[in-house]
C-alpha cells in the first residue's frame, strides 16, 4: 500500500468566465522512505499538483481525481515551500510559531490515542503540553533542522535571521507534524548555492534517519538529480515521462526529456576568447560603506564594496560570481555611474569618470548601460514599449526624430520581438520578453560597455539558453564589453573569457574563466564550485554528502571574511585580511599564497594551487 | 498628447464599474443643478415673502418655505454650491502643494524630508476644526476663512502620500534605466514616478472633497461658518431645527441634497479605489 | 525605540506650543471687545478691562497666560462672573470622557466584527450589505445622524429620550450619532487589511500546519491586520472630540463639546482660548500614546532596527 497514492487528478481554475487546466489526468505514487522528484519548468503544473494533494488549493480552483489519499490521512504529509520569509508571520516569533504546531499535533495524537483505546484503559493523554516539555521539543526540532543556538534563535523574529536559517524553521514547523510524508516545492530556489547544499543534504539526512518519504519539486534539475530516487517530468500539467532517476538523466526518452536535460547540460558549455588588448574600463580601489542600524551613540558601518579593482578590456567579457550580500550590485551601480564610491577611481578609455551626482555628462552616460534583474521592475509600467525605447534617444537627440520609430522597430527586431510589440505595455509580456525589452533599451544608446546584473537568473532554463545566445550574437556584431554579474556560476562559465569570485565585499580571485574553473585556488570558488549540482545523479548525490558544517558567525573585522567557514584556515587567516596576491593573469587574495606565511620562494617558481 | 490618448482608453473601462459610474452621474446632476437652477429661479435666496410662510412643497415652491417665506429649493442649491466651492477648491490647493511637497520630500530626501514631515505631524497633531473655528471666528464667517482653516492642514494627507509613493518608487529599477539613459531629476519625477502615483493621488483627493464639504456644513451648522442670509446646508439645517418638529420637511431636504452630494463623491472614490 | 520614543513626545511638545500661541493670538484677534455687548460706560468698561489685564500689550499678556498655565490657570470666564475656565472644563470633563470613551469602544468593537465577517464571509450577498451600509453610514454627517435619531425616536415615536444623561437609555441616541462615521470607517479598514492579510502566504502555512481558522485569526492575521485600525484610533479621537460639540448640543448634554459651543456664541474669549487649548492637548496625547503603541508592537522598531 503506497504512501501517497494520485490517480488521474485533474485541477481547473475558474477565472471569471475561463476555464484554465492547470493539472491534465496525472497518476503517479510514493512509497514511504523514498524521494520522488518531479521537474518541470514554470507553469507546468507541478505546484499546483502538490496544492491538491494537501488539499491547500486557493478559492477559484477545483480538483477532481479518482484517488488522491495520503496512507493514514493528510496528517501525515507536511510541507515546505520556496520563499522563507513570506511564509512565516513577521510579527510572531519563531519559537511561538513552532510551539503552536507542536501544540496542535499533539491535540491531534491525544484525540486519535483516545477514540483508538476502547478497552477500559483510559490513558487519557494531558489535553496540553505544559511550557517545558514544548521548550525542550521545539530545541529539539531546531536542532533537528540543523539550527544551532536554539535558544537564541527561538525569541527571534524571522526578519532578524538568515534565508538559510529561515529555511530551516520552516523545515522545523514541517518536521513538528512528525510526518512521513514531506512535499518540498521549489525549497532551495530562493537560496544561496552553497546554503542550497546544506539543505539539501540535510532533507537526505532526515529522510533517511527517520524513514521519510519526500516529494521533490524543481525546475533546477541539478536539485533533483542530488536527491531523487524516482523522477516525474511534468509539462503544461501532465507527466510526460516517469522513472528511476538513473532512467531518466542517463537513458531519455521523450523529446522534452532530452530537451531539459541539454540546455541544463549546456551550460557548461566554456566560452573563452578574449578579442583585443584595449582596455575600455578601469576601476581601481573602489570602496564604499553603508551604514546600518545607527543608535544613539554609536554607527554600524558595513563595507559593502571593499577596496576592489577591474580592468575590462574591448569586446570582451568579465564573468562576476559571488552569492547575495557579496557586493556585487553595489559595484555595478558603481560602474555605472548611480552610485557614488567613496574611495577610488573609475576610468574609462583612460578618462575619468565621475558618478552621476557628481556630473558624468550625458555623452558619458551613454557609453556604460545596464540590465537589471527584476525584469518587471525595470520598466515603467505606465509607458508603451515605444515610449521605453524612445526616452534615451529624445534625451541624447542624437538622429532625426522622424527616424526614431524605424529605429526602435529595428531594434525590437533585433532582439528577437515583433514591430507591432512597439505598442504595448510591460505587463503583457513574459519575463523572458521584458528581459529582451530591457536589453533593447540598453543597446539603444549604443552603449560600449554592457553591466547585466543577473539578467536571466529569474528565467526558465530553456529561456535562459535563448537570451545568452542573443546576447553572445550582440556582442559579435558590436564589439560591445561586457561586465556579467550572476550568482550562477553555470551561466557565468558560458559567457565570460575573465572572471573574478567576489565574496563580502571583496574579490578572492580572478583570472580566465577555464583556468579558475579547472584549477581553483581559493578555498571559497573551490566550494561555490562544489556546490554546483549539475544534471548527473552520480555526481550530485556525491557531491551533497560531502558537505561541511554550516556556521552563521559572522567574521570579525579585522579578519579574512571568509576564514569561519575556511577548511584551510590558519593562525593569520583570523588576524588580518589578506591582499590580492598576483601571480600572472591569476589574482587570489589568500595567505596560502603569500610569501610571509608559507615561506620564501625562488624567483622563478610557478604559483600553482594550494588547496 | 498621449496623456489625453491613454485617458480616453480608460474611458471605456469606466463603463465596466458601476460604482464609479453612478457616482460621476450623480455629482454631475447635482453639479448641474447647482449651477442653473439658481440662475433660472423665479425666486432669489433671501427674498422674503410673509404670506407663504412654512408651507410644504407645492407648483411654486418644490421644496416649500421656510419661516420667512424664502423659496427652500433655490436655497437648497445656492447652498449646493458653496458647498462645492469649498470642496473642490480646498482639494484643488492642498493637491497642489501637497505634490510639490511630498515630492520635495520624498524625492530629496534627508534635511528637507525631516523638515518637511515634521512640520507636517506638528500641524497634524493639532485637530484641524479647532484652528478653523478660531480662524474665521477672528477673520469672519465666509468662503475665504473656512478655505484657508481647511488648507492649512489639509495639504499633510496628500503630502504623505505622495512622499510614500515616491519614496518606493524612485528606488526601482525603471528610474535607474531612466537615469542611465540620462534623464534628469525633473524629467524622472514627472514622467515616471508621479504617473505611476497618479492612482492614490487622486483617490485620497476625491476622498478630500466629501471632507472639506463636510467640514464646510458642520461649521455653518455651529454657527461659524457662514451665517444667514448667506444660504450654507449646514446653515439651512440648523436653521430648519428650531422648527424639526412641526415643518420637518424644512430639514429633509437639505440633509438629503447634503447627503447625496457626500455620497456622489464617495461613491466615485470608491470606485477609483476599486480599479487602482 | 527610545530614540523614537523621544522624537514623538519632542514632536508633541512642539505641537502643543503651536496649539498655545496659535490659539493665544487668534483669540485675541477676534472682533470686538468681550464687553462691549454689556450696556456699560466708558469708564466701567475701562475698569473692566484692566480688572482682566486686557489693557496690557499682548506680549506680556501672552507671557502671563503662559506661566498660569503651568500652574493651572486658566484664567476667568468672561461671560460667567466668578467661574474659572479650570473649573468649567472639570466639571464638564468626566462628562465628554463617558460619553467619548463609549463611541470609541463601540466603534472599535463593532467596526472590527464587521470588518472581520465582511473579509471572511462567502457569501456575497453579506459582503455587499455591509459595504453598501458602510458607504451610506459614512456619507451622513453626524450632526444629521444626531437630529434625524432624535426627530425619529425621540420626538416621533417617543422611544428614547434625547435630553441630558439620566440613566442609560440617555446615552444610546448620542453614542450611535457619534460613532457612526468611525464605525464605518473602521469597517472598511478591518475589511481591507484583512483581506491583504488572509492572500499572504503565512497563512496558507498555518492552514498547513492544521491551525483551526478561529487560532489563525486571532494569533496570526489580527497582528498584523489590527495595526492599520489601531493607527485610525488618533484620527479617531478626533473627529469624536469635535463630533461632541454638535451630539452635546442637540441631546442637551453638559459636556466640554457643548461648554465650547455656547462659549462662541458668547463670544466668551478665555473659555474659547482654555477649552481649545485643553481638547487640543488631549487629541495630541491620545495622538502621542497610539503612536507609541503601535512601534511598540512592530517587532522591527521594538529592536531598535527600523525608525
Amino acid at each position: 500500500m503506497s504512501l501517497l497514492n494520485v490517480q488521474n487528478l485533474t485541477v481547473q481554475f475558474y477565472n471569471k468566465s475561463e476555464i484554465h487546466e492547470a493539472v491534465r489526468n496525472v497518476s503517479f505514487s510514493v512509497e514511504s522512505g523514498e524521494i520522488v522528484g518531479i521537474a518541470g519548468e514554470s507553469g507546468s503544473g507541478k505546484s499546483t499538483v502538490m496544492r491538491a494533494v494537501m488539499g491547500l488549493l486557493p478559492d477559484g480552483a477545483e480538483a477532481s481525481f479518482e484517488r488522491c489519499e495520503i496512507a493514514g490521512g493528510r496528517q501525515k504529509a507536511a510541507m515546505v515551500f520556496q520563499d522563507p520569509m513570506t511564509y512565516l508571520n513577521p510579527s510572531v516569533t519563531v519559537g511561538r510559531q513552532l510551539k503552536e504546531t507542536i501544540q496542535v499535533h499533539y491535540r491531534r495524537k491525544a484525540k486519535r490515542m483516545k477514540t483508538d483505546s476502547r478497552d477500559g484503559e483510559n490513558r487519557s493523554m494531558r489535553k496540553r503540553l505544559s511550557e517545558n516539555e514544548l521548550e525542550s521539543r521545539v530545541l529539539e526540532l531546531l536542532d533537528m533542522a540543523g539550527i544551532r543556538k536554539g535558544k537564541e534563535r527561538m525569541r527571534q523574529y524571522p526578519f532578524e535571521l538568515s534565508g538559510g536559517l529561515r529555511q530551516r524553521v520552516v523545515l522545523a514547523i514541517a518536521l513538528a507534524c512528525e510526518p512521513e510524508l514531506l512535499i518540498a516545492d521549489e525549497p532551495t530556489t530562493a537560496l544561496d548555492v552553497t546554503v542550497q547544499r546544506q539543505i539539501l543534504e540535510r532533507l537526505r539526512r532526515i529522510s533517511a534517519e527517520m524513514n521519510m518519504a519526500v516529494l521533490l519539486v524543481s525546475h533546477d534539475l541539478g536539485v533533483i538529480a542530488a536527491l531523487a530516487d524516482r523522477v516525474l517530468v511534468m509539462k503544461d500539467g501532465q507527466i510526460v515521462e516517469a522513472g528511476s532517476a538513473g532512467d531518466i538523466f542517463y537513458a531519455p526518452e521523450t523529446e522534452y526529456t532530452k530537451e531539459l536535460l541539454r540546455s541544463a547540460a549546456g551550460k557548461s558549455a566554456l566560452v573563452g576568447k578574449m578579442v583585443s588588448d584595449r582596455e575600455t574600463l578601469k576601476i581601481e580601489k573602489i570602496t564604499k560603506k553603508f551604514r546600518i542600524a545607527a543608535g544613539m551613540f554609536y554607527k554600524k558601518e558595513n563595507n559593502a564594496v571593499n577596496n576592489v579593482s577591474i580592468r575590462i578590456y574591448e569586446g570582451e567579457t568579465f564573468g562576476l560570481v559571488g552569492e547575495s550580500g557579496c557586493g556585487k550590485t553595489t559595484l555595478a551601480r558603481i560602474v555605472t555611474g548611480l552610485l557614488e564610491p567613496d574611495s577610488g577611481a573609475l576610468h574609462y578609455k583612460g578618462v575619468p569618470f565621475p558618478s552621476l551626482k557628481k556630473g558624468r555628462t550625458k555623452e558619458q552616460t551613454r557609453k556604460i548601460q545596464m540590465v537589471f534583474q527584476d525584469c518587471s521592475a525595470s520598466l515603467d509600467p505606465r509607458c508603451t514599449v515605444r515610449e521605453i525605447l524612445k526616452e534615451p534617444l529624445r534625451i541624447h537627440k542624437t538622429e532625426d526624430p522622424g527616424e526614431w520609430d524605424e529605429q526602435i522597430e529595428d531594434m525590437l527586431v533585433h532582439v528577437g520581438l515583433q514591430k507591432k510589440d512597439a505598442d504595448k505595455y510591460p505587463h503583457a509580456f513574459s519575463g523572458g520578453q521584458r528581459q529582451r525589452i530591457s536589453i533593447a533599451r540598453a543597446l539603444m544608446p549604443e552603449p560600449e560597455l554592457l553591466v547585466l546584473d543577473e539578467p536571466v537568473s529569474a528565467l526558465d532554463v530553456t529561456i535562459q539558453g535563448q537570451i545568452l545566445q542573443m546576447l553572445r550574437q550582440i556582442q559579435k556584431e558590436k564589439g560591445i564589453s561586457y561586465l556579467f554579474i550572476s550568482h550562477d556560476l553555470s551561466v557565468v562559465r558560458r559567457m565570460s573569457s575573465r572572471i573574478g569570485v567576489m565574496f563580502a565585499g571583496g574579490f578572492v580571485e580572478t583570472g580566465k574563466t577555464k583556468q579558475v574553473y579547472e584549477d581553483p585556488w581559493h578555498p571559497y570558488t573551490k566550494e561555490l564550485l562544489a556546490a554546483e549540482l549539475s544534471p548527473e545523479p552520480k555526481k550530485a548525490k556525491k557531491r551533497i554528502s560531502s558537505v561541511t558544517e554550516e556556521t552563521e558567525e559572522p567574521a570579525r573585522k579585522a579578519s579574512c571574511p571568509y576564514a569561519p567557514r575556511c577548511g584551510y584556515v590558519m593562525e593569520c587567516c583570523r588576524k588580518e585580511r589578506p591582499g590580492l596576491y598576483q601571480f600572472g593573469d591569476r589574482e587570489v587574495a589568500c595567505f596560502l599564497y603569500s610569501e610571509e606565511h608559507t615561506g620564501k620562494r625562488s624567483a622563478g617558481y610557478r604559483m600553482t594551487s594550494q588547496i | 498628447m498621449r496623456r489625453l490618448k491613454s485617458i480616453y482608453r480608460k474611458k471605456n473601462i469606466i463603463k465596466k464599474n458601476k460604482t464609479l459610474t453612478f457616482g460621476i452621474v450623480l455629482l454631475c446632476v447635482l453639479v448641474l443643478l447647482s449651477v442653473f437652477v439658481p440662475f433660472f429661479s423665479p425666486h432669489s435666496y433671501s427674498g422674503q415673502n410673509a404670506l407663504v410662510r412654512n408651507m410644504g412643497s407645492s407648483a411654486l415652491h418644490w421644496f416649500g418655505t421656510d419661516k420667512f417665506g424664502r423659496d427652500i429649493f433655490v436655497r437648497v442649491w445656492y447652498g449646493t454650491r458653496i458647498s462645492l466651492i469649498v470642496g473642490l477648491g480646498s482639494a484643488a490647493i492642498c493637491g497642489v502643494a501637497g505634490i510639490l511637497i511630498g515630492s520635495a520630500a520624498g524625492y530629496r530626501g534627508g534635511m528637507a524630508d525631516m523638515i518637511l514631515m515634521r512640520a507636517a505631524d506638528i500641524l497634524d497633531a493639532i485637530p484641524s476644526l479647532l484652528y478653523v473655528i478660531l480662524i474665521t471666528l477672528t477673520f469672519g464667517a465666509n468662503v475665504g476663512s473656512i478655505l484657508t482653516g481647511i488648507c492649512i492642514s489639509g495639504w499633510t494627507k496628500i503630502a504623505r502620500v505622495v512622499r510614500g509613493e515616491v519614496m518606493r518608487l524612485k528606488n526601482l529599477e525603471f528610474c535607474d534605466a531612466s537615469r542611465l539613459a540620462g534623464a534628469g531629476n525633473v524629467r524622472i519625477l514627472f514622467c515616471h514616478l508621479l504617473p505611476n502615483a497618479s492612482g492614490q493621488i487622486i483617490v485620497n483627493l476625491v476622498f478630500f472633497v466629501p471632507q472639506a464639504i463636510f467640514t464646510e456644513a458642520f461649521l455653518s451648522f455651529v454657527g461659524v461658518g457662514i451665517a444667514a442670509p448667506q444660504a450654507s446646508l449646514g446653515t439651512l439645517i440648523s436653521e430648519a431645527r428650531s422648527q424639526m418638529q412641526v415643518y420637518p420637511y424644512q430639514m429633509i431636504y437639505p440633509v438629503m441634497v447634503l447627503c447625496l452630494l457626500i455620497l456622489s463623491l464617495n461613491l466615485i472614490g470608491t470606485g477609483l479605489e476599486k480599479r487602482a | 525605540m527610545l530614540k523614537y520614543m523621544g522624537k514623538r513626545i519632542l514632536i508633541g511638545i512642539v505641537s502643543m506650543f503651536v496649539l498655545v500661541t496659535a490659539a493665544f493670538f487668534l483669540t485675541r484677534q477676534m472682533p470686538g471687545s468681550p464687553f462691549q455687548t454689556a450696556n456699560v460706560s466708558d469708564k466701567v468698561l475701562e475698569q473692566l478691562e484692566e480688572a482682566y489685564g486686557l489693557d496690557e500689550p499682548v506680549p506680556v499678556q501672552y507671557q502671563k497666560y503662559i506661566t498660569g498655565l503651568f500652574k493651572g490657570n486658566l484664567g476667568m470666564s468672561f461671560k460667567k462672573s466668578g467661574v474659572t475656565v479650570a473649573e468649567v472644563i472639570k466639571r464638564a470633563w468626566p462628562v465628554t470622557v463617558k460619553l467619548g470613551g463609549l463611541a470609541v469602544l463601540v466603534s472599535l468593537v463593532f467596526g472590527s466584527l464587521l470588518g472581520i465577517w465582511q473579509a471572511s464571509s462567502r457569501f456575497s450577498g453579506v459582503k455587499n450589505t455591509i459595504w453598501c451600509g458602510t458607504l451610506l453610514g459614512s456619507g451622513i454627517p453626524n450632526f444629521v445622524v444626531a437630529l434625524l435619531l432624535a426627530l425619529i425616536f425621540g420626538v416621533r415615536l417617543h422611544l428614547l429620550p434625547i435630553t441630558g444623561l439620566g440613566g442609560w437609555k440617555n446615552y444610546i441616541l448620542p453614542v450611535i450619532s457619534l460613532s457612526l462615521y468611525p464605525t464605518c470607517v473602521i469597517t472598511r479598514i478591518m475589511n481591507n487589511a484583512f483581506r491583504e492579510e488572509m492572500k499572504k502566504d503565512y497563512v496558507i502555512l498555518a492552514k498547513a500546519k492544521g491551525l483551526t481558522w478561529a487560532q489563525i485569526v486571532m494569533t496570526h492575521i489580527l497582528k498584523n491586520a489590527g495595526i492599520p485600525v489601531l493607527n485610525y484610533a488618533g484620527p479617531a479621537a478626533a473627529f469624536l472630540l469635535t463630533g461632541s460639540f454638535v451630539v452635546e448640543s442637540i441631546f442637551t448634554i453638559p459636556g466640554l463639546g457643548r461648554e465650547f459651543v455656547n462659549s462662541i456664541a458668547n463670544r466668551d474669549y478665555t473659555l474659547i482660548l482654555g477649552l481649545t487649548i485643553f481638547m487640543g492637548a488631549v487629541v495630541i496625547i491620545i495622538n502621542l500614546l497610539v503612536d507609541l503603541l503601535c512601534a511598540w508592537m512592530n517587532p522591527r522598531v521594538r529592536k531598535g532596527i527600523l525608525e
